[in-house]
């Protein structure tokens, strides 16, 4: 059985990523971007906790620990605006929200 | 500070401290400004006639002078000079004048704008004196735009009256292009100067040696350069005093108050243009291009005012034509060189035009403002004191023996024979028809039945002693240029020698002395007893008819009656070029420049800016996939870099 | 703290404390500005009167040491003051005082403030600070956060408490200005840099700059092209769009005359003058060479100031207009005194842009009193004014005689100056033109004040009042100045020549200008 080499985890980090970013570009609904936003920032908690086994230090899983903090209050804040959204329109498409045309 | 130059300041400063004080402390205290003002004035006349003691004893005092400004190595001065020729003109000046302040005492009681009046006739005054005193030629400009500037608020007092805000207006403008040339040769003439390495600060008494002896400085006496320069100069002295073609405020000056027209007339302002002259006269000496021109305008300019005197019906515009045409006499004079003569006459005709003036305001005055000789007649025996007086005066400005216009009259056309016998003609011609344009205004006024409607009455005691007082000098004035004593010392000579002669302040070497003539007294006095008895036929004994002479002359007439067309022509230059010029201007500014390159340009900004909001259209994927795009080139740059 | 920083400090200071003031506190909210007015005015004249007395030894001895704030960048705090920053003081603090007390004592509550007053004086004070900088600080960065502090506030003064278009004044006075700035910035940065090339060390500090503008390497060109002609054109065009020059003037006539009352009076009186003074201060010494490149184009241009300014002026019907233009076009005389580039010429465009300050000042301040009652600039509709209004006509006519370049005031006297400097410059028929300049305003501030207010009483404006008690002080102020320094120029023309001679003999020095101005060196030796 071959070991499982840094390679390994960043090519997996690369397909969650290249996943997310799949969802965000292609995806109506807004829940669904956020759920795929959430696929892009682990992707790269992944790439991050990889390389830090890699390197030997801890650098790498501080920047995860943030990341995941950030994602936490960003999850937060775009639910709430989503829910405030939803109460406006009546819906959570982002085909109807387009006010913010130049 | 020496005594002479200390009391030409206390001449020149007395009425500006009266301006000062009456606009600042005593407008509402009508009494007390007329008070300070003629105090002002007589305080001048005191020392004045202090320093004529001293002065016309052949005492010589060097100018005094304190730095104005001094910058990059140009030093321009003020000071005060006192000869022969300042304290001559400053007698006048003060002399005259508080004969008319005490005049207008009485004759502006009751107006609204008492105090404003003599706030601005101080004022007036004030400028004038700057002139007289002034040691160079930046000094005596500074006093002479003021000179315009007091005028301006004089001839424009009655400020409710449309036609008097406009005359003043045309006075400043006028002697506003006039400044403009004497600018020009300011500047020409400093520059000049200093071209050929002398530096100065355009003190006369620095400039008239290096004039004199024009060749050892390096100077070509017959340089077109300088000969610009002083006929640019005179340019200024074209429009003070009134010659043609900028002759055409003084006419129209006649809005203001009568007084005024008698200050300005006889006393400042006109007189300020031959004065300059005279003083600078070390500067027109060698350009004879130059003074030909000067005295060819002096000879158009009085014999076309002569006539234009004739075919007025109001008073005080018989008088303003009459001191255009008298100023053209005297301007005539200085083209000839005789700025002696010019000077005498400058001073006999202060007396009895100032005279006439207040004659004219005393009628007015007494007919409750009428200044239509046609509404007038048989005056004379309603306002004795006024008619006696004004007799005297119109005939010293006609010229008879002995009174002051006689003897300076006689000056020029003396001066003229012996230069030009053509000029010579022109004189007598002129001193014809002054004599008869006086008498048809002394006739129509005084004699005759009374045409007018309105009460009259002999003006108060404050307005009559003036014309006593004036008519007095216009008996004796003429009596100076007698080589007798004066003010009990011994007198070296005429009035005309103190001026032109050796050491004099306009002496050159080769200039006219007046020596009296008397052919030429006897052909002026010929002149003046025609031009009375042709009057006389016309508008005495009714003899001759006046219609049907005008029928005859008709064109003539009519060019006459329209004042030679001047007003139109500056009119139409007015209207048609330089009100065009700013209207095309304006038109640019705003279609062009505003409109046009401004406004395009922000016009295209906006363009931009909707080029580029096209591409935001509000749709999120759209974003995304355009930063994804974007960071896709970014990597692809930078991997091709490495 | 050293004396010269307070002029900036003062203004700052008396902004905080405004801000703590409650607005509905009225007689402190006007009377903070005023104390503040009041301090910098006696301070300015303290030093006027050190510097006619003891001259630039005097002024050098106030020079504080440089206080760092950026080392790695050379950014110090650092002031400093000569004969032309003494006279640009005196005049910000002449306008000063007297535009807060006219915004004051105005006939209604506030000369077109409205009910945020506060909020005015502390844009008000905030400009000033910004101005009292410009003229005072020797660090180029400063210099720049300082001009514009100074342009800036001017926006929200227009564009909250101006009159008819006013926010298309505002927006077009801050686009032009901020722009020119940028070009200027530009100029200041190529300084910036080659100072740090040439003397090793990052400096803003203006006296650096020119140690380093002597040393040859300093005009090495740059890309090709001459150093020193580059730099100065984007100098001079930055600043010229303040100045203003033609044609880059459209926005100073609409921006007057959108502006309240006392914002007009500092921008006409004190702003426009910003331009000048940079290109004098920073310009001229930094790139005397460049300097002697262009200055004969600007004579040129500057007439075009003077003409076609005056001609525009006597075609206007507003009389904010009239008064917008003809600042126009005296500053014309202000660029063609620079062109000069003698001693006698630029001293006389400083003494110009202090006398012009002044006289401008005054003009908006009285068409600021009638406007403020008859809401109408309009000059047919007004007319006999002077019935109603004796004192502020009488004023008002003073001043028409004074831009109109009457002796006795101050104008006359620096116009005077820079026509005999432009012939001493070779510029004759530029100094011609410019006597005929002098013609062209006679004639449209004469009509002005003609149409309105000579001609008989117009029953129209029967309600209004004239000024009385202490509303007369700051018009009789501005008059008393103009007149003061008209009559007797020589005090404070000798401070203003001893801060320009060093900057014009480093222009004349150059080897440019012997070619430029060769007519001149001809007359100076006596050649010719």
């Amino acid at each position: 059985m071959p070991e499982v080499t840094t390679a390994h985890y960043v090519v997996l980090s690369a397909v969650i990523f290249a996943v997310g970013l799949f969802g965000v570009v292609t995806r109506k609904n807004a829940v669904i971007i956020l759920m795929s936003l959430e696929l892009m920032l682990n992707g790269a908690n992944l790439a991050f906790v990889a390389f830090s086994r890699h390197h030997g230090n801890l650098q790498g899983q501080v920047f995860t620990f943030f990341v995941i903090a950030v994602a936490a209050a960003e999850a937060a804040v775009a639910l709430a605006i989503l829910i405030a959204l939803f109460r406006l329109k009546g819906s959570v498409t982002l085909d109807d929200v387009t006010e913010l045309r130049g | 500070m020496d005594r002479a130059p200390l009391l030409a300041y206390v001449t020149l400063f007395a009425p500006l401290a009266a301006t000062v004080v009456i606009t600042l402390f005593t407008l509402k205290h009508k009494a007390l400004s007329g008070f300070l003002a003629l105090a002002g004035i007589v305080t001048g006349l005191v020392c004045t006639i202090l320093l004529a003691t001293d002065v016309f004893a052949g005492t010589k005092f060097p100018p005094h002078e304190i730095d104005w400004l001094s910058v990059g190595g140009i030093t321009l001065k003020f000071g005060v000079m006192v000869d022969s020729l300042s304290v001559l003109m400053s007698l006048v000046v003060t002399g005259v004048g508080s004969c008319i302040f005490l005049y207008s005492t009485g004759y502006m009681k009751g107006d609204e704008g008492y105090s404003r009046y003599f706030a601005c006739l101080s004022l007036f005054a004030f400028s004038m004196l700057g002139i007289v005193f002034s040691t160079n030629f930046v000094q005596t400009f500074i006093f002479w735009e003021l000179v315009g500037v007091s005028s301006y608020s004089l001839i424009g007092f009655y400020f409710a009256k449309p036609s008097a805000v406009d005359a003043g207006k045309k006075a400043f403008l006028t002697n506003r292009i006039g400044d403009f040339g004497m600018t020009c040769g300011i500047l020409l003439l400093f520059f000049t100067l200093a071209e050929h390495g002398i530096s100065t600060s355009l003190s006369f008494a620095e400039l008239a040696p290096i004039f004199h002896d024009a060749a050892k400085h390096g100077l070509d006496p017959y340089s077109g350069t300088l000969a610009l320069a002083a006929f640019l100069i005179f340019t200024g002295a074209m429009a003070k005093s009134a010659q043609v073609p900028l002759h055409v405020w003084l006419p129209d000056a006649m809005e203001g108050p009568t007084p005024v027209s008698a200050l300005m007339h006889a006393a400042t302002m006109v007189a300020a243009g031959v004065y300059l002259v005279a003083r600078t006269y070390f500067l027109f000496f060698n350009y004879h291009d130059a003074l030909e021109v000067i005295a060819g305008l002096g000879a158009v300019t009085a014999l076309l005012a002569a006539c234009m005197a004739f075919v007025q019906n109001d008073v005080k515009k018989v008088l303003a034509y009459s001191t255009l045409s008298q100023l053209g006499y005297m301007t005539l004079s200085l083209g000839l060189f005789g700025p002696g003569a010019a000077m005498f006459h400058l001073t006999t005709h202060a007396a009895f035009k100032a005279l006439l003036f207040l004659g004219a305001g005393s009628v007015i005055h007494g007919c409750h403002h009428e200044q239509d000789m046609r509404h007038m007649g048989g005056l004379r025996k309603l306002m004795p004191v006024t008619a006696w007086t004004f007799i005297i005066g119109s005939a010293a400005l006609a010229g008879i023996f002995p009174l002051a216009g006689f003897w300076s009259k006689d000056a020029i056309l003396t001066t003229a024979l012996h230069e030009s016998r053509v000029l010579f003609g022109v004189g007598l011609v002129v001193a014809f028809m002054t004599a008869c344009y006086m008498g048809r205004a002394y006739l129509m006024t005084f004699e005759g039945e009374y045409r007018g409607h309105a009460k009259v009455h002999e003006s108060p005691a404050t307005m009559t002693i003036p014309l006593v007082v004036l008519a007095g000098l216009s008996i004796v004035a003429g009596f100076f240029s007698l080589p007798i004593g004066f003010l009990g010392r011994e007198h070296p000579g005429a009035l005309d020698h103190m001026i032109v002669g050796p050491g004099g302040p306009a002496w050159f070497p080769g200039i006219l002395e007046d020596h009296f003539n008397l052919m030429v007294a006897a052909g002026g006095t010929l002149a003046a007893v025609l031009g009375i008895i042709v009057a006389w036929r016309f508008y005495g004994s009714r003899a001759w008819s006046i219609e049907s002479f005008t029928a005859t002359i008709g064109p003539i007439h009519r060019w006459v009656v329209n004042k030679f067309y001047f007003d139109e022509v500056y009119l139409w230059i007015v209207r048609e070029i330089q009100q065009r010029v700013a209207d095309v201007c304006a038109w640019f500014e705003k279609n062009v420049l505003v409109q046009g390159v401004v406004k395009g340009l922000s016009d295209f900004t906006r363009w931009l800016g909707y080029l580029v909001r096209l591409m935001l259209d509000g749709h999120l994927h759209r974003y995304v996939t355009m930063a994804l795009f974007g960071i896709v080139a970014i990597l692809a740059y930078l991997g091709m870099r490495n | 703290m050293d004396f010269l920083s307070l002029f900036v400090i003062v203004p700052a200071v008396a902004a905080l404390v405004l801000v703590l003031v409650p607005e509905r506190q009225k007689a402190l909210v006007s009377a903070i500005p005023a104390l503040a007015a009041a301090t910098c005015l006696a301070m300015a004249i303290w030093l006027m009167k050190g510097a006619m007395t003891g001259g630039e030894e005097w002024l050098a001895t106030l020079t504080p040491p440089r206080i760092p704030w950026v080392e790695s960048l050379g950014i110090t705090w650092s002031v400093g003051c000569d004969g032309i920053s003494a006279a640009m003081v005196l005049l910000t603090s002449i306008v000063l005082f007297a535009g807060s007390l006219v915004s004051i004592y105005a006939p209604s509550t506030h000369t077109g403030i409205g009910d945020r007053p506060k909020t005015f004086f502390l844009l008000f004070l905030a400009l000033v600070t910004g101005v009292y900088g410009v003229f005072l600080v020797r660090d180029l960065f400063f210099f720049y956060f300082s001009y514009e502090l100074a342009v800036v506030p001017m926006y929200l003064l227009i564009g909250v408490w101006g009159s008819k278009d006013r926010e298309y004044a505002a927006m077009k006075l801050t686009l032009y200005l901020t722009a020119g700035a940028m070009v200027a910035l530009a100029g200041i940065l190529f300084l910036y840099f080659r100072t740090w090339e040439v003397l090793g060390q990052a400096t803003f500090h203006m006296d650096d700059v020119l140690a380093a503008s002597k040393l040859p390497a300093f005009n090495a060109p740059m890309h090709g092209v001459d150093f020193q002609n580059t730099t100065f054109a984007l100098l001079f065009l930055g600043f010229a769009a303040i100045v203003p020059m033609w044609p880059f003037h459209t926005w100073s006539p609409i921006g007057h005359a959108a502006a309240p009352a006392a914002g007009s009076m500092m921008h006409a009186g004190v702003l426009m003058k910003l331009g000048a003074y940079a290109i004098l201060r920073i310009a001229f010494p930094s790139c005397p060479s460049g300097a002697a490149h262009w200055l004969p184009w600007v004579a040129i241009i500057s007439m075009a100031n003077i003409v076609y300014g005056g001609y525009v002026a006597m075609a206007q019907r507003d009389m904010k207009f009239v008064i917008g233009f003809s600042s126009s076009s005296h500053m014309g005389y202000t660029l063609l005194g620079l062109a000069s580039a003698s001693v006698m010429g630029v001293t006389g465009a400083v003494f110009l842009m202090f006398a012009h300050g002044v006289m401008t000042a005054l003009a908006f301040a009285l068409i600021g009193f009638f406007y403020d009652q008859t809401h109408n600039r309009h000059i047919p509709d007004l007319g006999g004014l002077s019935h109603q209004l004796p004192f502020i006509g009488t004023c008002f006519a003073l001043m028409a005689m004074a831009s109109a370049g009457v002796p006795g005031f101050a104008n006359f006297a620096s116009e005077f100056m820079v026509m005999l400097g432009a012939w001493q410059a070779g510029f004759k028929w530029q100094a011609v033109i410019a006597v005929f300049g002098v013609v062209i305003s006679a004639v449209y501030l004469l009509r002005a004040v003609r149409d309105a207010f000579f001609g008989p009483r117009n029953p129209r404006w029967d309600k209004i009042h004239d000024a009385h008690g202490l509303q007369k002080l700051p018009y009789v102020f501005l008059l008393a100045v103009l007149l003061v320094f008209g009559c007797y120029p020589k005090p404070i023309t000798d401070v203003i020549e001893a801060g320009v001679k060093p900057i014009v003999e480093a222009v004349q020095a150059t080897t440019e200008f012997k070619g430029n101005y060769a007519d001149r060196i001809e007359i100076a030796e006596g050649k010719r």
